[in-house]
């Protein structure tokens, strides 16, 4: 039976997913933590996604049914029991999610913005949310990312802008949340995401319109292939 | 309906395994367990039974301890397990049946037990809103997933396991040996790799071939 408080889904049906094998890294916790933020807005928007990754999760479940059993010292379940009344750590009480947190402090920028549940709460967590000018037609805020070494940031790009073909130091993971980008893969609108690694060039347009909000995570620099595309350097902060 | 098997002949039956591999085990296990260990979390959450912890370690901590192990803790390994089953008693309030079995809860926070540990004590002890808290509510986001689909039943969820174990137990020992690095030490498909020593392609390639395999196994005997 489902509980009633259930979050409702959003009504699209992204065009492109996450993939097995990145799924299967944030399935296990090993993602950086930004790159898991932008998997798990994705899944927020994927019904497909999500899917999978019930069946992802329940894997390291069977996974440890299925484990020869290995050998304990014979104490060991004594040793236990005379531990469960020890008083708990903090990390066991305080784990409950966080629940009626202000969406937005600052000055509203991405009010009208529809974030997935978990960018909502990273956004939360802002002293302050305001565009910071980036590049021409380029605006970023810069998210907090507590650990790992991506990191993730929301830009907003104008519509017809042009983002000249460039490759990246590490992987860049987008994840597009208002408007479309045309890449080479195609057109990429809301939940739609798209991991590059390095050595995969590309290429992206704005499509006329609407501003394009994304969330973008880097792991390492923007390397640009032409001379203007050095301007968007500066999308990639050292 | 599985009835419960006492908790010393579990003893005894994780003390007779042998650490040669999955296959022989699973036929043997999955059916046995797979209710009995939602149950007996349960009833530590809602009534601090121990006799239900008991029965709940003695089938779980011996395969915990082999995940340790597996996953390269080493000497710790003893000293985890004792941590990792205190966590389970701690935070069986949080378990919820709905949401994945009790052996997928259990695994994964013998996984995050085992990175904390890698860490290093420093970072182990300040588990804050950044790293381990909110990226444990953020990766576990993706629990709704059962919330959109599939068994709501218990006894069709039982069934979905049991399908999901046999449908793992056929995989090649190659993909299934990708499957367990990843799971069991929570580290990526290149690390993986490195210590295989085979090339990440191919350990992508594995890891894609058998869940391939394993949704189409999903999907053809229980899913729509």
């Amino acid at each position: 039976m489902m509980a009633a408080n259930q979050t409702p889904r959003e009504p699209i049906d992204p065009a492109h997913h996450v993939g097995d094998a990145e799924l299967l890294e944030h399935a296990v916790g090993a993602c950086d933590e930004a790159v898991s933020l932008a998997v798990a807005c994705h899944l927020a928007m994927c019904g497909a996604c999500r899917a999978q990754m019930r069946r992802l999760d329940a894997i390291g479940g069977a996974l440890l049914e299925a484990q020869a059993p290995g050998e304990l010292d014979a104490n060991a379940l004594e040793t236990v029991l005379a531990r469960l009344d020890e008083p708990r750590g903090a990390e066991d009480l305080a784990r409950a999610p966080a629940a009626g947190v202000p969406i937005l402090a600052g000055d509203g920028a991405l009010a009208r913005i529809d974030l997935p549940a978990p960018l909502r709460r990273r956004v939360a967590r802002l002293a302050q949310a305001r565009w910071r000018y980036v590049a021409p037609g380029v605006r970023g805020i810069d998210l907090p990312v507590g650990s790992g070494t991506a990191k993730a940031q929301l830009l907003s790009l104008r519509p017809g802008l042009t983002i000249p073909r460039h490759d990246h130091g590490a992987l860049e993971v987008t994840l597009v949340l208002t408007g479309a980008l045309l890449d080479e893969d195609g057109r990429l609108a809301r939940g739609d995401v798209l991991f590059r690694e390095p050595g995969q060039r590309h290429r992206q347009n704005v499509e006329p319109g609407e501003d394009c909000v994304s969330l973008v995570v880097n792991a390492g620099s923007f390397v640009p292939l032409t001379w203007t595309g050095r301007l968007l350097r500066l999308i990639a902060r050292p | 309906m599985v009835s419960a098997v006492p908790a010393s002949s579990l003893r005894q039956l994780a003390a007779s395994g042998d650490a040669s591999g999955p296959r022989v085990k699973v036929a043997l296990t999955v059916d046995a367990t797979s209710s009995d260990g939602d149950r007996w979390l349960v009833a530590i959450a809602e009534r601090g039974d121990r006799d239900a912890f008991a029965r709940l370690f003695a089938w779980f901590a011996p395969r915990v301890k082999a995940q340790l192990v597996l996953a390269g803790a080493g000497e710790s390994a003893e000293e985890l397990v004792q941590e990792v089953m205190l966590k389970v008693w701690r935070r069986a309030g949080q378990f919820d049946p709905n949401r994945g079995s009790a052996a997928t809860w259990i695994h994964a926070i013998a996984r995050n037990a085992l990175r904390s540990h890698q860490r290093g004590p420093q970072q182990a002890e300040q588990p804050s809103a950044d790293s381990d808290g909110a990226l444990d509510l953020e990766a576990h986001a993706h629990v709704d997933a059962v919330g959109d689909r599939g068994p709501e039943d218990a006894a069709l969820q039982m069934e979905w396991r049991r399908v999901l174990g046999s449908a793992l137990a056929s995989l090649p020992p190659e993909q299934y040996d990708v499957l367990r690095g990843a799971y069991f030490s929570g580290r990526t498909l290149r690390d993986v790799a490195e210590e295989r020593k085979v090339s990440l392609g191919t350990v992508k390639t594995r890891a894609r071939l058998a869940l391939a395999r394993l949704r189409g196994i999903l999907e053809s005997r229980w899913e729509r």
